[in-house]
C-alpha cells in the first residue's frame, strides 16, 4: 500500500543519520534547524531534523518573541495543508503503533471512554508543551521541555534507549526519571496491541495541533452526499471510531484511507478538497 | 496520477537527497577515529599513562588525563588546563538554556564557596559568548569563575555531545570522577574529597 | 461548514502560517532551534 511505503520512507528519511547509532552520538549539522512534520525526537542518533514539539518547548522564553514563530508558523502551515495526514502518513511513532496493532489479539474498539479520552491530548498540549515550560522559564529562567521530559515515549524509544546503551557514562546516570519514561513507553507499546494508535488518539500534542486543522486542511476526506447510501461500511472499517459518512474531517481522522477502500459507491475519497468540478464522475481512485 | 512506482522513485530520490545533505552539513566527527586520544607530548609533565578503570567517554576514562584545553574566561584572560596543575580541578560544562545545568549550579557555587582555595574551578559556557555567560553569572550572583566556548570545540578531539558534564581532576591532572548529566552537592563533594586525597 | 467559509479559513491559516514561518526565519530562530537540537537533550531521554 502506498501509505505503508510512505510511512516507512518518512521514518527512514527522518532518521537517515545511521552512523549516529554506531558512534553513540547525534547528528550535529545544519539540517537540524529544520523541523520534520511528525513526532521524531531530535536526540535520536539517527535524526537529521528537529521535532516540532521539542523545538517549540525549548523556544519558550528563549527567543525574542517569547516563543518560536518559526515553529508555530511551520505547524500552522503544515496543519492547514495536510491536517492529520501527517499523522497517518508521516509519523514514525504512529507507524510503530499500527504495526504493533497488527499483532493478533482481542481489539478494544468504540468504547465510550475513548470519546472522553481523546480530549486528553489537548490538555497535554496546553499544559506540558506550553504552560509548564512557560512557568519554569518565568520562575527559574530556564525552559523545561515538560512533554519531552515526563511523557514522550517516542523520545525514550528513539533516543533514550539507544544512547543509554551506547554510552557508558549515560548508562551510569540513569535514575527514577528514566524508569518512569520506560514505563510510559511500555504502556504505549502494550496498549497499541489492543487499541488502535492509543498514543496518537489520546496523548500526542502534535496530533492535537493537527487535529485542529482537520476541518479546514487543503487535503482531506471528500464525501459526496448523493452517492452515500448510509450503508455504514465506512464506520465499521474506521479504526479510529469515526463515522465518515457523518463526520468526514473529524479531528480524530488520520486519513488512513480504510473507509475509502470499503465504500461500495465511491462516495468517500481522499484528496484535495477544492478541486471538484461539477459533474465530476468520481471513478474510484486507487487509494492504496 | 503517479503510479506506485512513481511514488517509490520519488521517495528514493528524496532519501538520497537527504543522505547527501546530511553528509554535507554534518560537523566533522573527530571521535570516529579510535586514536582520538591526547598525544604523548601534550601530557602534563611527569605523569605516566595509567590504564583507565572505566571508560567515561569516547576518548578518555577515569584514571586518564583530560586533553589539554584552553578557553577564554569572562574576566578577559585565558584558562589553560596545563597551567593549572598542582591543585585538583573542577571543570563543569554547561549552557544557560539547559535546565539540568542551571539547577545544579547553586550546588557547585556552594562547593566553590567552601573549597575555592584548595580546588581550581572553571565553569565553561558551551555554545554561547562572553556576554551570555557573564549575564548568567551576575544575574544569579555566582562567584564562580566562568569561561565560554562559542563553537563548543573545547577539546580538539572530543565532541561535546551533551551538557552538563563535570570532570574532577586531581593535582596531576588525572580524571578522578566524571558526571554525565546533573549531579548534586553531596556527590560533587565526595568526588572532590577523593581528588584532594590523591 | 460551507465551502466558501472553509476556503476562507484555509487560505487565512496558510498565509498566517507562512508569514510566521518567514518572520521566524528572519529573526534568526532556526539557528536557535539548531543550537538546542545538536546537544543531546538529557531531560528528553530521561536523565536529569
Amino acid at each position: 500500500m502506498a501509505r505503508r511505503l510512505v510511512q516507512l520512507l518518512t521514518a527512514l528519511i527522518y532518521n537517515i543519520n545511521i552512523k549516529g547509532f554506531f558512534a553513540g552520538g547525534i547528528y550535529k549539522g545544519r539540517l537540524k534547524s529544520v523541523c520534520v512534520p511528525g513526532l521524531n525526537c531530535y536526540s535520536c542518533p539517527g535524526a537529521v531534523g528537529s521535532c516540532p514539539v521539542g523545538a517549540l518547548q525549548s523556544s519558550v522564553g528563549a527567543v525574542r518573541n517569547g516563543i518560536s514563530f518559526y515553529v508555530i508558523g511551520f505547524l500552522i502551515l503544515t496543519g492547514s495543508i495536510f491536517g492529520r495526514f501527517i499523522c497517518g502518513w508521516a509519523c514514525p511513532f504512529g507507524f510503530l503503533q499500527e504495526l504493533l496493532h497488527k499483532i493478533p489479539s482481542p481489539k478494544l474498539r468504540k468504547k465510550r471512554a475513548f470519546g472522553v479520552l481523546k480530549y486528553i491530548k489537548y490538555v497535554v498540549l496546553a499544559v506540558f508543551v506550553l504552560l509548564l515550560p512557560a512557568y519554569f522559564f518565568i520562575r527559574d529562567g530556564v525552559t523545561v521541555p515538560a512533554f519531552c521530559k515526563y511523557i514522550c515515549p517516542a523520545g525514550t524509544l528513539e533516543a533514550g534507549v539507544p544512547l543509554v546503551l551506547l554510552n557508558e557514562s549515560l548508562y551510569q546516570s540513569i535514575g527514577r526519571l528514566f524508569s518512569w519514561k520506560l514505563l510510559v513507553l511500555a504502556a504505549a507499546i502494550v496498549l497499541s496491541v489492543f487499541i488502535y494508535r492509543p498514543f496518537c488518539r489520546f496523548v500526542c500534542p502534535l496530533g492535537a495541533v493537527y487535529a485542529l486543522f482537520n476541518r479546514v486542511s487543503v487535503f482531506g476526506i471528500k464525501s459526496e452526499e448523493d452517492k452515500c447510501t448510509l450503508c455504514g461500511a465506512c464506520a465499521r472499517a474506521c479504526k479510529s471510531d469515526i463515522d465518515p459518512s457523518v463526520n468526514p474531517n473529524s479531528g480524530e481522522c488520520i486519513r488512513c484511507g480504510d473507509c475509502v477502500r470499503v465504500c461500495p459507491t465511491g462516495a468517500i475519497r481522499l484528496g484535495a478538497m477544492y478541486f471538484n468540478k461539477p459533474g465530476d464522475s468520481p471513478k474510484r481512485r486507487d487509494a492504496r | 496520477m503517479p503510479g506506485k512506482y512513481g511514488v517509490l522513485a520519488f521517495f528514493i530520490a528524496v532519501l538520497m537527497l537527504f543522505c547527501a545533505a546530511c553528509e554535507i552539513t554534518a560537523k566533522e566527527d573527530a571521535q570516529d577515529s579510535p586514536s582520538a586520544r591526547p598525544s604523548a607530548d601534550e601530557q602534563p609533565a611527569g605523569t605516566a599513562r595509567p590504564e583507565p578503570t572505566a571508560i567515561v567517554e569516547r576518548g578518555f576514562g577515569i584514571g586518564e588525563s583530560l586533553p589539554v584545553f584552553y578557553v577564554p574566561t569572562v574576566e578577559g584572560g585565558t584558562f589553560t588546563l596545563s597551567e593549572n596543575t598542582g591543585k585538583p580541578v573542577f571543570i563543569n560544562l554547561f549552557a544557560t538554556w539547559c535546565g539540568p545545568c542551571v539547577y545544579e549550579m547553586p550546588d557547585i557555587n556552594r562547593l566553590y564557596g567552601e573549597l575555592g582555595d584548595e580546588v581550581t574551578f572553571i565553569i565553561v559556557d558551551i555554545g554561547e559568548d562572553s556576554a551570555a555567560a557573564q549575564a548568567f553569572a551576575e544575574g544569579n550572583g555566582y562567584s564562580l569563575p566562568f569561561a565560554y566556548s562559542p563553537d563548543g570545540a573545547l577539546f580538539s578531539d572530543y565532541d561535546i555531545e551533551y551538557i552538563p558534564q563535570t570532570f574532577i581532576l586531581d593535582a596531576d591532572g588525572t580524571i578522578v570522577e566524571f558526571f554525565g548529566g546533573a549531579s548534586d552537592y553531596e556527590r560533587f563533594l565526595e568526588a572532590v574529597r577523593k581528588a584532594m586525597k590523591q | 461548514m460551507m465551502r466558501s467559509r472553509r476556503v476562507f479559513f484555509t487560505i487565512i491559516l496558510m498565509c498566517a502560517g507562512a508569514l510566521m514561518l518567514f518572520a521566524g526565519i528572519v529573526s534568526g530562530e532556526p539557528s536557535s532551534v539548531m543550537r538546542k537540537a545538536v546537544y543531546i537533550c538529557l531531560e528528553c531521554i530521561g536523565i536529569g
